[in-house]
Protein backbone atom coordinates (compact mmCIF):
# COMPACT_ATOMS: atom_id res chain seq x y z
CA UNK A 1 0.00 0.00 0.00
CA UNK A 2 1.24 3.46 -0.84
CA UNK A 3 2.09 5.83 1.98
CA UNK A 4 0.10 9.08 1.91
CA UNK A 5 1.60 10.68 5.01
CA UNK A 6 3.42 13.10 2.70
CA UNK A 7 0.08 14.84 2.13
CA UNK A 8 0.29 16.44 5.58
CA UNK A 9 0.85 20.14 5.00
CA UNK A 10 -0.75 20.13 1.56
CA UNK A 11 -2.39 23.50 1.06
CA UNK A 12 -5.50 23.66 -1.06
CA UNK A 13 -5.48 26.28 -3.81
CA UNK A 14 -8.46 27.93 -2.08
CA UNK A 15 -10.70 30.55 -3.57
CA UNK A 16 -13.87 32.49 -3.08
CA UNK A 17 -17.27 30.94 -2.43
CA UNK A 18 -20.49 32.90 -2.67
CA UNK A 19 -23.63 31.54 -1.04
CA UNK A 20 -25.83 32.26 -4.01
CA UNK A 21 -29.50 32.50 -3.04
CA UNK A 22 -30.57 29.90 -5.60
CA UNK A 23 -27.80 27.55 -4.46
CA UNK A 24 -28.93 28.00 -0.86
CA UNK A 25 -32.53 27.29 -1.85
CA UNK A 26 -31.62 24.11 -3.72
CA UNK A 27 -29.30 22.86 -0.97
CA UNK A 28 -31.95 23.38 1.70
CA UNK A 29 -34.51 21.61 -0.44
CA UNK A 30 -32.14 18.65 -0.87
CA UNK A 31 -31.69 18.14 2.89
CA UNK A 32 -35.28 18.64 3.93
CA UNK A 33 -34.99 22.20 5.24
CA UNK A 34 -37.68 24.64 4.13
CA UNK A 35 -35.80 27.23 2.04
CA UNK A 36 -38.53 29.81 2.62
CA UNK A 37 -37.82 30.00 6.35
CA UNK A 38 -34.30 31.38 5.80
CA UNK A 39 -33.93 35.14 5.49
CA UNK A 40 -30.41 36.47 6.11
CA UNK A 41 -28.59 33.68 7.96
CA UNK A 42 -27.64 30.70 5.84
CA UNK A 43 -28.13 27.09 6.83
CA UNK A 44 -25.13 26.19 9.03
CA UNK A 45 -24.31 23.24 6.75
CA UNK A 46 -22.97 25.89 4.37
CA UNK A 47 -19.81 25.96 6.50
CA UNK A 48 -19.20 22.52 4.97
CA UNK A 49 -20.55 23.30 1.50
CA UNK A 50 -18.49 26.50 1.26
CA UNK A 51 -15.33 24.70 2.39
CA UNK A 52 -15.69 22.01 -0.25
CA UNK A 53 -17.01 24.38 -2.92
CA UNK A 54 -14.25 26.94 -2.36
CA UNK A 55 -11.22 24.73 -1.74
CA UNK A 56 -9.99 25.39 -5.25
CA UNK A 57 -10.11 21.86 -6.56
CA UNK A 58 -12.81 19.33 -7.29
CA UNK A 59 -13.64 16.46 -4.98
CA UNK A 60 -12.54 14.19 -7.81
CA UNK A 61 -9.09 15.81 -7.81
CA UNK A 62 -8.88 15.65 -4.03
CA UNK A 63 -9.81 11.97 -4.07
CA UNK A 64 -7.21 11.37 -6.79
CA UNK A 65 -4.30 12.87 -4.84
CA UNK A 66 -5.45 10.81 -1.88
CA UNK A 67 -5.24 7.65 -3.98
CA UNK A 68 -8.90 7.04 -4.81
CA UNK A 69 -10.35 6.71 -8.28
CA UNK A 70 -13.01 4.90 -10.28
CA UNK A 71 -11.29 1.54 -9.78
CA UNK A 72 -10.66 1.79 -6.05
CA UNK A 73 -12.95 1.58 -3.03
CA UNK A 74 -14.75 4.88 -2.69
CA UNK A 75 -13.89 7.38 0.06
CA UNK A 76 -16.40 8.20 2.78
CA UNK A 77 -16.99 11.02 5.19
CA UNK A 78 -15.84 9.94 8.65
CA UNK A 79 -16.10 12.95 10.94
CA UNK A 80 -16.81 16.64 10.62
CA UNK A 81 -16.78 19.65 12.88
CA UNK A 82 -18.17 23.08 12.08
CA UNK A 83 -17.32 26.17 14.12
CA UNK A 84 -19.28 29.27 13.32
CA UNK A 85 -17.87 32.41 14.90
CA UNK A 86 -20.74 34.26 13.28
CA UNK A 87 -23.61 33.05 11.11
CA UNK A 88 -22.95 32.73 7.41
CA UNK A 89 -25.10 34.99 5.26
CA UNK A 90 -27.05 34.21 2.14
CA UNK A 91 -25.56 36.21 -0.73
CA UNK A 92 -22.19 36.77 1.01
CA UNK A 93 -18.81 35.75 -0.40
CA UNK A 94 -16.20 33.98 1.71
CA UNK A 95 -12.54 33.35 1.11
CA UNK A 96 -11.70 29.69 1.63
CA UNK A 97 -8.29 28.34 2.60
CA UNK A 98 -7.45 24.85 3.70
CA UNK A 99 -4.71 22.43 4.63
CA UNK A 100 -4.40 18.68 5.09
CA UNK A 101 -3.34 18.41 8.71
CA UNK A 102 -3.26 14.70 9.43
CA UNK A 103 -3.01 11.30 7.74
CA UNK A 104 -3.44 8.20 9.87
CA UNK A 105 -3.51 4.57 8.80
CA UNK A 106 -6.03 2.42 10.62
CA UNK A 107 -7.62 -0.96 10.17
CA UNK A 108 -11.27 -1.77 10.77
CA UNK A 109 -13.19 -5.04 10.90
CA UNK A 110 -15.67 -3.94 8.25
CA UNK A 111 -13.51 -1.79 5.97
CA UNK A 112 -10.07 -3.29 6.48
CA UNK A 113 -7.04 -1.03 6.02
CA UNK A 114 -7.87 2.64 5.58
CA UNK A 115 -6.34 6.09 5.74
CA UNK A 116 -8.07 8.81 7.75
CA UNK A 117 -7.16 12.06 6.04
CA UNK A 118 -8.04 15.24 7.91
CA UNK A 119 -8.41 18.63 6.25
CA UNK A 120 -9.12 21.92 7.99
CA UNK A 121 -10.70 24.84 6.15
CA UNK A 122 -11.12 28.45 7.19
CA UNK A 123 -13.84 30.69 5.81
CA UNK A 124 -12.96 34.37 6.02
CA UNK A 125 -14.47 37.62 4.99
CA UNK A 126 -12.65 39.58 2.26
CA UNK A 127 -10.87 41.61 4.99
CA UNK A 128 -9.36 38.38 6.32
CA UNK A 129 -11.45 38.11 9.48
CA UNK A 130 -12.19 34.44 10.17
CA UNK A 131 -15.86 33.62 10.02
CA UNK A 132 -16.09 29.85 10.28
CA UNK A 133 -13.96 26.75 10.36
CA UNK A 134 -14.66 23.30 9.01
CA UNK A 135 -12.72 20.16 9.82
CA UNK A 136 -13.33 17.10 7.67
CA UNK A 137 -12.01 13.58 8.18
CA UNK A 138 -12.23 11.55 4.99
CA UNK A 139 -11.98 7.77 5.14
CA UNK A 140 -10.06 6.20 2.26
CA UNK A 141 -10.35 2.38 2.26
CA UNK A 142 -7.15 0.75 1.00
CA UNK A 143 -6.75 -2.52 -0.80
CA UNK A 144 -3.91 -4.64 0.59
CA UNK A 145 -1.16 -4.96 -2.04
CA UNK B 1 -40.79 24.95 27.86
CA UNK B 2 -37.66 26.61 29.17
CA UNK B 3 -34.54 24.67 28.06
CA UNK B 4 -32.85 22.81 30.90
CA UNK B 5 -30.14 20.21 31.32
CA UNK B 6 -31.41 16.74 30.52
CA UNK B 7 -34.21 17.99 28.31
CA UNK B 8 -34.74 16.04 25.10
CA UNK B 9 -34.67 18.12 21.95
CA UNK B 10 -37.75 17.95 19.73
CA UNK B 11 -37.19 15.03 17.39
CA UNK B 12 -37.33 15.44 13.64
CA UNK B 13 -38.46 12.66 11.30
CA UNK B 14 -36.93 12.80 7.82
CA UNK B 15 -39.43 10.59 6.01
CA UNK B 16 -37.97 8.24 3.37
CA UNK B 17 -34.55 9.45 2.18
CA UNK B 18 -34.90 10.35 -1.48
CA UNK B 19 -32.58 8.97 -4.18
CA UNK B 20 -33.54 11.95 -6.35
CA UNK B 21 -32.28 14.39 -3.71
CA UNK B 22 -29.00 12.46 -3.63
CA UNK B 23 -28.56 13.24 -7.33
CA UNK B 24 -29.27 16.91 -6.57
CA UNK B 25 -26.57 16.90 -3.88
CA UNK B 26 -24.11 15.01 -6.12
CA UNK B 27 -24.48 17.75 -8.73
CA UNK B 28 -24.32 20.47 -6.09
CA UNK B 29 -21.08 19.12 -4.59
CA UNK B 30 -19.70 17.89 -7.93
CA UNK B 31 -19.27 14.58 -6.12
CA UNK B 32 -18.06 11.85 -8.50
CA UNK B 33 -18.78 8.96 -6.14
CA UNK B 34 -21.28 6.72 -8.00
CA UNK B 35 -22.66 5.15 -4.83
CA UNK B 36 -24.83 8.27 -4.54
CA UNK B 37 -26.54 7.94 -7.92
CA UNK B 38 -25.84 4.56 -9.56
CA UNK B 39 -27.45 1.48 -7.94
CA UNK B 40 -25.24 -0.76 -10.14
CA UNK B 41 -22.15 0.80 -8.57
CA UNK B 42 -23.57 0.14 -5.11
CA UNK B 43 -24.28 -3.49 -6.07
CA UNK B 44 -20.78 -3.82 -7.56
CA UNK B 45 -19.27 -2.83 -4.23
CA UNK B 46 -21.39 -5.34 -2.35
CA UNK B 47 -23.19 -2.60 -0.44
CA UNK B 48 -26.75 -3.52 -1.37
CA UNK B 49 -28.91 -2.24 -4.17
CA UNK B 50 -29.98 1.23 -3.05
CA UNK B 51 -28.01 4.47 -3.49
CA UNK B 52 -26.14 5.64 -0.41
CA UNK B 53 -26.85 9.09 0.98
CA UNK B 54 -24.13 11.74 1.17
CA UNK B 55 -22.71 12.08 4.67
CA UNK B 56 -23.23 15.85 4.81
CA UNK B 57 -26.95 15.35 4.23
CA UNK B 58 -27.14 13.36 7.45
CA UNK B 59 -25.46 16.28 9.17
CA UNK B 60 -28.05 18.51 7.55
CA UNK B 61 -30.95 16.55 9.07
CA UNK B 62 -29.48 16.97 12.56
CA UNK B 63 -28.81 20.67 11.94
CA UNK B 64 -32.43 21.01 10.79
CA UNK B 65 -33.50 19.52 14.11
CA UNK B 66 -31.32 22.04 15.98
CA UNK B 67 -32.73 24.92 13.92
CA UNK B 68 -36.20 23.67 14.79
CA UNK B 69 -35.32 23.58 18.49
CA UNK B 70 -33.78 27.05 18.55
CA UNK B 71 -36.24 28.61 16.13
CA UNK B 72 -33.35 30.34 14.35
CA UNK B 73 -30.95 29.47 11.54
CA UNK B 74 -28.15 31.46 13.19
CA UNK B 75 -28.24 29.75 16.60
CA UNK B 76 -25.86 26.86 15.87
CA UNK B 77 -22.35 27.86 16.98
CA UNK B 78 -20.62 24.51 16.84
CA UNK B 79 -21.41 21.08 15.48
CA UNK B 80 -19.22 18.01 15.59
CA UNK B 81 -20.14 14.52 14.48
CA UNK B 82 -18.99 11.07 13.57
CA UNK B 83 -20.73 9.08 10.86
CA UNK B 84 -21.23 5.54 12.06
CA UNK B 85 -23.01 3.88 9.14
CA UNK B 86 -24.38 4.24 5.65
CA UNK B 87 -27.85 5.67 5.01
CA UNK B 88 -29.68 4.24 2.01
CA UNK B 89 -32.42 5.55 -0.23
CA UNK B 90 -35.77 4.82 1.38
CA UNK B 91 -34.42 4.77 4.94
CA UNK B 92 -36.50 6.67 7.46
CA UNK B 93 -34.46 8.52 10.05
CA UNK B 94 -35.03 10.39 13.27
CA UNK B 95 -32.81 13.25 14.43
CA UNK B 96 -32.75 14.13 18.09
CA UNK B 97 -30.64 14.91 21.09
CA UNK B 98 -30.41 15.97 24.70
CA UNK B 99 -29.18 19.12 26.41
CA UNK B 100 -26.07 18.16 28.40
CA UNK B 101 -25.13 21.58 29.78
CA UNK B 102 -26.21 25.21 29.72
CA UNK B 103 -23.59 27.89 30.14
CA UNK B 104 -23.64 31.59 29.37
CA UNK B 105 -26.72 31.36 27.16
CA UNK B 106 -25.38 28.41 25.20
CA UNK B 107 -26.83 24.91 25.29
CA UNK B 108 -24.41 22.05 24.81
CA UNK B 109 -26.20 19.12 23.28
CA UNK B 110 -25.55 15.48 22.53
CA UNK B 111 -27.12 14.83 19.14
CA UNK B 112 -27.83 11.78 17.04
CA UNK B 113 -29.42 10.48 13.86
CA UNK B 114 -31.06 7.07 14.08
CA UNK B 115 -32.56 4.48 11.78
CA UNK B 116 -34.76 2.54 14.15
CA UNK B 117 -32.48 1.49 16.98
CA UNK B 118 -29.29 2.02 14.99
CA UNK B 119 -27.37 5.28 15.46
CA UNK B 120 -25.93 6.28 12.07
CA UNK B 121 -24.53 9.63 13.25
CA UNK B 122 -23.60 10.86 16.70
CA UNK B 123 -22.08 14.07 17.88
CA UNK B 124 -22.32 17.25 19.90
CA UNK B 125 -23.53 20.76 19.22
CA UNK B 126 -23.52 24.17 20.84
CA UNK B 127 -26.66 26.23 20.29
CA UNK B 128 -27.42 29.79 21.39
CA UNK B 129 -30.56 29.89 23.51
CA UNK B 130 -31.33 33.58 23.16
CA UNK B 131 -34.62 33.84 21.32
CA UNK B 132 -35.34 30.13 21.57
CA UNK B 133 -38.94 29.18 22.26
CA UNK B 134 -39.73 28.72 25.93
Amino acid sequence: MDDYSGLVGFRFPGGDYRIQPHRHWLACDAIGANPRTFRQAAHPLFAYYAAVGGMGMSLESLFEICGAGPDTPQPMLGETSLDLERPLSIGATYRVSGTIVDVRRRSGQRIGPMDLITAVFELSEPDGQEHARCRIVFVFPRQPS
Amino acid sequence: MKPQVGMALPELETGPVSAEKMKQVALFLDDPNPIHFDPDAVRGMGLGDRPINQGPSGMGYVLNMLIGFSGRADAVRRFECRLNGNVFAGDELTAGGTISAIDDGLARCDVWLRRGDETVLSGTAVVALEGSPE
